[in-house]
């Protein structure tokens, strides 16, 4: 790999700046969004999903009560390694920052998820759904959505916004 | 009529829960709030208004193979039932034809009783106190319908019909440890496991406590022996020996 | 009257009457609960109605009991040779020769009725209540359980006992009953059955 290259540069930059010191052009995003990728303040890997129980961001069936009772809140699924090197416990409430925002969400340690051996260094993985936010519940008890945290740029294939990567910090709330 | 049973493959299902609304829908019973306690697992126990619940077990991992088990959790429908042994109001618990062990809240007298008997541990009580529980969707499968969440499994991770047709197919490569055969007189919901019953959260040898069991073979006759015993022995002590007339009385003197 | 004593006073009168209905409800019901006897629950407006009635008699029924310990529990616990040569004796009930140990104001079967009384009626209330309130508590599983068979095993004491109480002071020993409604006894009566404790109040 080339070493100049710090993304990926076949990725869509929606907003068309070149080098950090761009100034971001009018409707597109911040150059954080890209170019704090390396960046050692966001030292996790986080992937975004959906779950069953709500369709999309889940505007329309998070008020159905029972779809709401199975799956009522944010939570961010992280590896027993992780939870354990940040002194999290099954079902705290974490948060999850991202060079763009913050959320919180409930943890759900679990072997799902396992670190990654890349090069000589272990990489944390999390995951986290995008169906909760806005609006439903009232009392704001579901947390917000994952999408606070995506970065604004596009899949390098399908130029779709890259929602399936990025980087983040874990830390207890 | 034969007896109808369900038969669950945990290793079917795929934890999309769509049989746990779908019994809410069929019985109208209402959600209830909850949060999240760091697993997918939600509510996080049978209640008044959750006759079937989707259990998540997450065994421990090997060599990164996650070994993640979703179990029905709900109502057996044992031929031998505890709960009916138990329970000390007529009507209240009764069996249908098809071996459901089926419900009447009006004759319910609330005293709970059946959730000690219960070897499952499952009747759970609304705020009047009267049993609830999963009875098979008996009204369903009396008009010849399958039961809810059979309906509703996308996968055949539950599947419905003649208890002896289910106990036949059951029997497939892999799945050779069908849970609930023979225990408390044959279950009315069978599982195919692949392990041990204790891997997926059930006992091993589920029997109804022998306290109950003692209670309904000695206790129960005893009091009725007892009764007309003691009854039986003062007329007979009457007959043979009269009563102790004041005249008749020694003083120790 | 002069030739006759008091034996049980109002109190204790009213207590044993309110012990003696409280209890008839308390089997009747029971007996209609062990075996879905469905005509009790129809005499009790129903199997729901039953469940309270036989509690709140349940109640009754232990408040009583505990009252009866003012007027037996030293007399039931005060034993004697007597009272031991009394049981060879079989009580003197199963032969008209024999001549009994001399008795206090309860004699050596009315103590030995009154403990098992009292044992299995701590017992029965003690689970009953368990069995009604469910306290919270772990293993409340396991407790509802024993409790469950503690209260049947007291309850079959209570059917056995009590029928025998009943007939020892009604038909087995005439002038007895008169006890349970004026609490007086003709002194010569006493004088024969408890001549202990006629001699101690010196009628």
């Amino acid at each position: 790999m080339n070493k100049k290259h710090r993304i990926n540069p076949t990725i869509k930059l929606f907003y068309g700046v070149e080098g950090p010191n761009d100034k971001p052009k009018k409707g597109g995003g911040l150059p954080e969004d890209v170019f704090v990728s390396g960046d050692a303040k966001f030292p996790y890997v986080a992937t975004t999903y959906r779950v069953s129980e709500h369709w999309q961001t889940g505007v329309l069936t998070r008020h159905l009560p029972w779809m709401q009772e199975l799956m009522p809140q944010q939570f961010v699924e992280i590896s027993k390694e992780l939870a354990a090197e940040k002194g999290v416990k099954n079902g705290d409430k974490i948060n999850v920052s991202s060079a763009r925002g913050k959320v919180w969400a409930i943890a759900m340690v679990t072997d799902r998820f396992k670190p990654f051996k890349i090069m000589n260094s272990t990489v944390h993985q999390v995951g986290l759904p995008w169906c909760f936010g806005w609006q439903y519940p009232e009392d704001g008890s579901g947390g917000d959505s994952s999408n606070l945290l995506t970065p604004t740029i596009g899949d390098a294939n399908t130029m779709i916004p890259e929602t399936k990567a990025f980087m983040v910090n874990v830390e207890k709330a | 009529m034969t007896r109808k049973a369900l038969l669950i493959s945990p290793e079917a299902c795929i934890g999309c829960r769509g049989c746990q609304i779908a019994c809410k829908e069929w019985n109208q019973l209402p959600a209830t709030k909850t949060i999240n306690k760091g697993t997918v697992e939600n509510p996080p126990d049978l209640n008044a208004n959750l006759y079937n619940k989707i259990r998540y077990v997450e065994l421990p991992s090997e060599a990164n193979m996650v070994r993640w088990l979703f179990v029905s959790q709900r109502c057996m429908h044992c031929e031998d039932a505890g709960c009916m042994k138990i329970c000390p109001a007529p009507g209240a618990l009764y069996k249908t034809k098809e071996g459901a062990v089926a419900f009447n809240k009006d004759k319910c007298i609330g005293c709970k009783l059946c959730a000690a008997g219960c070897p499952f541990n499952v009747p759970r009580f609304d705020e009047k106190d009267k049993i609830s529980k999963c009875h098979l969707c008996s009204d369903r499968i009396t008009e010849g319908l399958s039961p809810a969440c059979a309906k509703t499994c996308p996968t055949g991770a539950i599947q419905y019909g003649d208890r002896d047709g289910i106990i036949s197919d059951s029997k497939k490569p892999g799945y050779e440890k069908l849970y609930g055969q023979a225990d408390l007189g044959g279950l009315g919901v069978l599982y195919a496991f692949k392990d041990a019953p204790k891997l997926y959260g059930l006992d091993e040898k589920p029997a109804i406590p022998e306290s109950i069991v003692f209670w309904h073979n000695v206790l129960k006759p005893l009091a009725y022996i007892g009764l007309g015993g003691a009854v039986a022995a003062s007329l007979l002590h009457y007959v043979a020996f009269g009563p102790k007339k004041d005249e008749e009385v020694k003083k120790d003197e | 009257m002069s030739n006759m004593v008091r034996k049980a006073s109002v109190f204790e009168i009213l207590n044993h009457w309110s012990l003696a209905v409280s209890f008839f409800i308390l089997t009747v019901s029971g007996f209609g609960f062990l075996y879905h006897i469905e005509g009790v629950g129809s005499i009790f407006g129903g199997f729901n109605q039953m469940k309270t009635i036989h509690n709140w008699a349940g109640v009754v029924f232990s408040v009583s009991l505990f009252f009866t310990l003012f007027s037996y529990i030293v007399e039931a616990l005060s034993i004697s040779g007597d009272d031991i040569a009394w049981i060879f004796k079989g009580g003197g009930y199963f032969s008209k020769k024999t001549v009994v140990p001399p008795q206090g104001k309860l004699n050596t079967g009315q103590k030995l009725y009154y403990l098992t009384v009292l044992i299995a009626g701590i017992a029965i209330t003690a689970t009953g209540l368990v069995i009604w309130l469910r306290p919270e508590m772990a293993d409340i599983r396991k407790w509802i359980l024993l409790s469950h068979l503690v209260h049947n095993i007291s309850f079959v004491f209570m059917v056995i006992a009590i029928p025998l109480h009943i007939y020892l002071a009604t038909l087995a020993n005439p002038g007895t009953v008169r006890i349970m409604f004026y609490g007086t006894v003709p002194v010569e009566w006493a004088r024969k059955r408890h001549p202990k404790w006629v001699q101690k109040i010196g009628a």
